[in-house]
């Protein structure tokens, strides 16, 4: 199942449903849309929810008790699965004609939507009802946007952290924020594992996006080029990037872990001779009750900075989008909605109980994030660190490359491949995904 | 000196059937292992291989944090309506290839035999498509009525109607038997270990069936219980003893019918066998 799943599937969706509605992507912004005026009928929406499904819930809930009985909209809530899942769904639903109003998924797959026609261009209805989208504060707003035109609003956003072990570090008399560069990085976790005998990193490079950071921190290269027509897997600065890994590996400094081995990547987080490990802020309130099971205390760092103070993140996590089904004042009132559930309170409230990001500046001035971050200060340095933050790839191929590359890149670890070579060779099987 | 001789290939024959054993047993104690654990212990390194005291909570946690008896209940309905439906549709088929010579047999059997080697993946959308123009999408019949016609259980069944002797037939026609009469008290009775082989793997199959139900659904109305126990990870987050305690009760069932007829079952493979 996972093959399929993970690998076949997306590209069996995507594959029909570009070839169906390739060419009919909306690029009329200047399109007309009407505010949502409230009729004598409630009008029923549905919208379709991934990750953190509780946390969904209760906002709609939310919703349906107060903003939507005053406006005589009604918000029905189907959870979907994870992002991948609810791609597949959403694709097949485009092409059977039963797309929901409203819909979460990955905040990568916004112009794959948009050039399918799947989801509509948000412009014209931020037009209509003034709406102001200056407090968005997700760092680098390029996930949004396909184009000059916004196509989707942030949900629940988030970028890789370094995660320290500072019951470790005062005991190895290290720093407790780790290390600041990727130059300190080797003396670090040489001081750690000295202390302890045992790994002090694991490196779980199934989730590609931690390694997008430390292309963008260590190597200053991308995944892809600007263009997203050509691979960036094989220059110098990736290879640069996978050769000091693999040192790090072959001195017992860092643990890679393969596809299979979550449970063991989320085990190493709560070991007590484990001092760094980078992970999304989104699992910071379960990785820090995990460690405190554990009696460590768990602190939030940047992602070390590169030569000349090089640091990038990618800016990952969901959007929500506007699917483009529905009668005009279905979709005025989808987009209402959406502008509730992105608004200050509503954001504080999803970051609070999850670990993802605010996605307003507003929010961090209300009592409960303020609240949050005075118990868990790493939201602020993750919020700090969206100052260096990136945009992933656009590509509506990109889950795709970013599983090949998982899966090559550990190979070359896992089985002491030419790594130049082996790049080479993963550069031309990217290339062919990203031109077909 | 005829034991001397027997005796090492006796020893590799019990030690690779203990080593199979082990290689098919691990995974089962792993996820009962796990699914009494506390998080602690699940996390620990080196793994623990025993538990300190028995955390049924996690069972009631899983049962409670979904609609576990919802989910169930849907899976009870697919699972025996697939069941019935198949003995309508594909005993008929079975018995209409082994017994009647008609015009288009052969290509229609062939046709039958090729569904078999069609990946669903393969056919999964155009049905979905067909599901949603007839508004039948989250509905029970979506996820029974395509896979009543199994291809390959018409085909077992239809070799073991071959094997049925014509005399039988000849002396219930004589006997003014119509054609039903000869499938429920002729043909039937005389496949009972392969209809119960094909029941256990339909309700296992049906049962655990994750992919169909996943795509073919948008509502939780008619969702089964393995994405029930899949929703638990998005619930729990970081909680594998839980939802292995969910998986548990997940194969449960498929146990217990498993054992109710196993006797068959090896019938059914030994009888094959011998033919």
């Amino acid at each position: 199942m996972s093959m399929w799943k993970k690998k076949v599937l997306p590209l069996m969706m995507t594959v029909p449903v570009t070839m169906g509605l390739a060419g009919c992507a909306q690029t009329d912004a200047e399109v007309f849309a009407a505010p949502y005026e409230k009729g004598e009928q409630t009008i029923e929406l549905q919208f379709w929810t991934s990750a953190v499904e509780e946390v969904n819930q209760a906002l709609v809930d939310q919703f349906n008790e107060t903003k939507g009985a005053e406006l005589n909209i009604h918000v029905n809530a189907e959870y979907q699965g994870d992002y991948w899942e609810m791609q597949q769904k959403v694709n097949a639903a485009a092409i059977a004609g039963t797309l929901p109003n409203v819909f979460v998924d990955e905040v990568a797959m916004t112009k794959g939507f948009a050039d399918n026609d799947i989801i509509v261009n948000l412009e014209p209805y931020i037009k209509a009802t003034d709406f102001d989208r200056s407090d968005f504060q997700i760092g680098d707003l390029g996930n949004l946007y396909v184009g000059e035109d916004l196509y989707a609003f942030p949900h629940m956003r988030s970028v890789p952290v370094m995660y320290v072990n500072k019951t470790l570090a005062a005991k190895a008399g290290l720093d407790a924020n780790g290390p600041a560069t990727f130059a300190e990085l080797e003396a670090y976790l040489q001081a750690a594992h000295d202390a302890t005998g045992e790994p002090p990193m694991y490196l779980f490079n199934y989730d590609f996006w931690v390694m997008e950071a430390l292309l963008h921190s260590y190597s200053g290269t991308t995944v892809v080029n600007a263009e997203e027509t050509e691979s960036n897997i094989n220059s110098a600065g990736a290879v640069k990037l996978i050769t000091f890994i693999e040192e790090l590996e072959s001195k017992g400094l860092v643990k890679v872990l393969g596809v299979t081995d979550s449970d063991a990547f989320y085990a190493a987080i709560a070991k007590p001779s484990t001092a760094l490990i980078f992970a999304s802020i989104g699992g910071y309130k379960t990785f820090a009750g995990m460690a405190q099971q554990s009696g460590l205390e768990l602190g939030v760092s940047m992602i070390p900075t590169g030569d000349d103070g090089k640091r990038g993140v990618p800016v990952g996590g969901s959007n929500t989008y506007l699917a483009n089904t529905g009668s005009d004042q279905e979709k005025a009132a989808a987009f209402e909605f959406m502008k509730w559930l992105s608004d200050t309170e509503q954001a504080a409230y999803a970051s609070a109980n999850t670990g993802y990001l605010p996605t307003r500046l507003s929010s961090l001035d209300t009592d409960l994030m303020k609240e949050t971050i005075a118990a868990f200060p790493g939201y602020q340095v993750a919020s700090d660190q969206l100052e260096f933050s990136k945009m992933r790839p656009m590509t509506g191929a990109y889950h795709e490359i970013e599983d090949l590359m998982g899966g090559r890149i550990n190979e070359i670890w896992l089985e002491n491949l030419n790594i130049q070579e082996s790049l080479d060779k993963l550069a031309e099987e990217v290339n062919v995904i990203l031109n077909r | 000196m005829k034991t001397l001789i027997r005796t090492p290939g006796l020893i590799l024959r019990i030690l690779i059937s203990v080593l199979l054993i082990v290689i098919f047993l691990t995974p089962f104690y792993w996820m009962i292992l796990t699914a009494f654990k506390t998080l602690g212990e699940v996390l620990a390194m080196p793994p623990k291989f025993w538990v300190q005291s028995l955390q049924w909570q996690n069972f009631k946690d899983a049962f409670t944090r979904i609609d576990f008896l919802h989910y169930t209940r849907n899976s009870l309905i697919i699972t025996l309506g697939t069941l019935i439906g198949q003995v309508l549709v594909v005993v008929p088929a079975a018995y209409a290839f082994a017994r009647y010579d008609f015009k288009g047999k052969n290509w229609l059997f062939g046709t039958v035999l090729a569904t078999m080697m069609i990946p669903g993946q393969l056919i999964f959308l155009p049905i979905f498509v067909m599901f949603a123009k007839s508004g039948l999408l989250n509905t029970y019949v979506s996820l029974i009525v395509p896979f009543i016609a199994s291809g390959t259980a018409i085909f077992m069944l239809r070799q073991t109607f071959m094997q049925v002797p014509d005399s039988q037939l000849e002396a219930a026609r004589l006997d003014n038997a119509g054609e039903f009469k000869i499938i429920y008290t002729i043909m039937m009775p005389a496949a009972i270990p392969t209809l119960s082989t094909l029941a256990l793997l339909t309700f296992i199959g049906t049962w655990n069936s994750y992919f169909f139900p996943l795509v073919w659904t948008t509502t939780d109305a008619v969702r089964t219980l393995p994405l029930g126990i899949q929703r638990l990870q998005d619930i729990e987050g970081l909680s594998p003893q839980i939802v292995m305690a969910g998986n548990m009760m997940l194969i449960v069932p498929i146990l217990i019918v498993f054992v109710v007829a196993r006797k068959q079952i090896i019938k059914a493979f030994t009888y094959m066998g011998v033919k």
